[in-house]
């Protein structure tokens, strides 16, 4: 039987909105996040300046300890905050998330601090696991570049008119659905290690295997809400333009937006995701 | 829910607030302001006659306020240059002047402003058809600070001024004037980067006075002396220019590719000077 993505969107915005309690791992995850992104602002004055001026001097150069190319570098500083705050506990949290899915499902009590507790006690797997995913992510940028400097390449001989401008945005865009494709393919580990407690590599490969078997209707249970990132994606790669056009800070407004949005679209990713699981498994009579 | 949510944004209020006094005042706060006039300031450049008198004020309050604010800040010596270029665009050049004369109260210490306001005394005069004054400051730039940018190239830019005018006599001393001072200077900073800068200005004043067998001399002694892929890059399409376009002696270049060439071990370079040498010696043909 046809698997419906509508009812499950319908759901899984229902529970949201019934459930506010969900979106508070992914509000802490934003908020360590908007922290991190205070403290590169501040980076370049002191008193943190102590501390960070000799790194940013030494990776980026002495222009980047002023105003304003130090907002120009702030995208860059944020990605690799990012990267820690999904590894320390970004992971953690999403599990915390899945968790108090499963409890609301199952009309169990739902007890945030306990739940965070209950999933702290496999915080080395999730760790293991944000490792993973950030190596493959980091791994696969190479790949990509090479991948679409040869199509572009390639595009532009057999369609002279191609501007070469229009390589910045595409790389940026290809670059997205590569990254949304990862995420795509391994978004059910975490549900699958707190819904059915896998291990940690068997609860990678049963995300895969997911993928396999349900290529389209994860495509588009996911690939739907991960399109409202694209905007924002596509203003990143425009930032140095809207710099000159605007003001300077424009690079954080947008770093802001793209955090805030992740709250919901983040949480709705995994409450569908969670759901899809759920219903696989009642629907194949096993018990989630 | 609500509660959370309230105290994660109350934190980063707090937050950013503690850090904002923190940091405030200094040079962050001055390069802010600095920006945001350069920002007008680069509109105005781009047409000087007809920027508005209201972007040029606005530039010139934007830059006063900054000096005020924050004196004791690197900044704050930018701004006063930015303000005295301003002041000479808008043929302010009187209050160029008192301007420039409190730069150089202020920074004695610094040469590389002394340089620029210098260099800035000497422009009013130019500008106003003063010339002979203009050349009394150009000349004390020169002499007091031949280790900036601004003194090291001065001799030539006084030689392209008679150039211009079409006094040629004047520009021939100019340019002569120039070779006895980089010749000296190249000899006193042999092997430094100074060194290797008034190598090149030399070449270019033989340039300007048509003695391209100097050039081409001064040409090989850098090049062998210098020896870089920085200066390579630099230097070697020179090589042609002189010796098979000015001096029609193509074996001449030849001779020095292939002297350069022993100076490589491999690489792109060595490959290009092969090529040039394939393509000279079958002109010669």
């Amino acid at each position: 039987m046809k698997y419906s993505i509508r009812k499950n969107w319908i759901a899984s915005i229902d529970m949201m909105m019934e459930n506010s309690v969900l979106l508070m791992p992914f509000v802490l995850i934003s908020f360590f996040e908007l922290l991190a992104l205070e403290l590169i602002y501040f980076s370049t004055r002191p008193p943190l300046s102590v501390i960070a001026a000799p790194v940013i001097r030494k990776f980026f150069g002495e222009a980047f300890l002023h105003y304003p190319a130090n907002l120009a570098i702030t995208p860059n500083l944020f990605y690799y905050a990012q990267i820690a705050v999904y590894i320390f506990i970004g992971v953690l949290l999403t599990a915390t998330a899945v968790n108090i899915f499963k409890n609301i499902k199952e009309k169990l009590p739902v007890m945030a601090n306990a739940m965070v507790r209950n999933a702290s006690k496999r915080y080395g797997a999730f760790m293991v696991y944000g490792i993973i995913i950030m190596i493959l992510v980091a791994a696969i940028k190479p790949l990509d570049t090479f991948v679409f400097t040869k199509a572009f390449h390639l595009a532009q001989r057999l369609m002279p008119g191609i501007p070469t401008r229009l390589g910045g945005i595409g790389f940026t865009l290809f670059l997205f659905l590569t990254n949304f494709f990862i995420q795509v393919i391994f978004i059910a580990s975490v549900p699958f290690m707190v819904l059915e407690k896998k291990p940690l590599f068997k609860a990678i490969f049963s995300s895969m295997t997911l993928f396999a078997g349900n290529f389209f209707t994860m495509l588009i249970l996911i690939g739907l809400p991960f399109l409202v990132y694209l905007p924002i994606v596509v203003l990143k790669s425009l930032a140095g333009a809207l710099v000159g056009a605007t003001f300077p800070e424009i690079i954080l407004a947008i770093t802001v937006l793209g955090g805030v949005t992740s709250i919901f679209v983040d949480c709705f990713a995994i409450v569908c995701v969670s759901q899809f699981i759920m219903d696989i498994s009642k629907s194949r009579g096993r018990k989630a | 829910m609500k509660r959370l949510l309230i105290t994660l944004i109350l934190i980063l209020v707090a937050v950013y607030a503690v850090f904002s006094i923190l940091g405030s005042g200094g040079e962050y706060a001055a390069e802010k302001l600095f920006y945001k006039a350069m920002k007008t300031y680069s509109k105005i450049t781009a047409n000087p006659d007809v920027a508005p008198p209201a972007m040029l004020t606005s530039v010139e309050n934007g830059l006063k306020s900054l000096i005020k604010k924050y004196p004791k800040t690197s900044v704050a010596k930018t701004a006063h240059i930015s303000l005295s270029e301003l002041y000479i665009m808008s043929k302010k050049y009187e209050d160029a002047q008192s301007m420039l004369k409190s730069i150089m109260a202020a920074y004695k210490d610094d040469i590389l402003v002394m340089s620029m306001a210098q260099f800035m005394k000497g422009t009013i005069y130019e500008k106003t058809n003063r010339w002979d004054k203009a050349l009394v400051e150009f000349r004390i730039l020169r002499d007091k600070y031949p280790n900036t940018q601004l003194g090291l190239q001065i001799p030539l830019y006084i030689g392209k001024y008679y150039q211009v005018k079409g006094d040629e006599a004047a520009s021939q001393d100019a340019y002569k004037e120039a070779v006895s001072f980089y010749s000296k200077i190249e000899k006193e900073n042999s092997k430094k980067v100074l060194g290797y800068m008034a190598s090149q200005l030399l070449m270019q004043s033989y340039m300007n006075l048509r003695n391209f067998e100097e050039a081409g001399n001064v040409l090989e002694a850098t090049l062998m002396n210098y020896a870089s892929p920085g200066s390579f890059n630099q230097l070697l399409p020179l090589v042609e220019m002189i010796y098979v376009e000015k001096l029609k002696s193509p074996e001449k270049a030849i001779a020095l590719y292939k002297k350069v060439e022993t100076l490589f071990k491999g690489g792109k370079l060595k490959t290009i000077i092969n090529k040039r040498i394939e393509i000279l010696e079958k002109s010669k043909k």
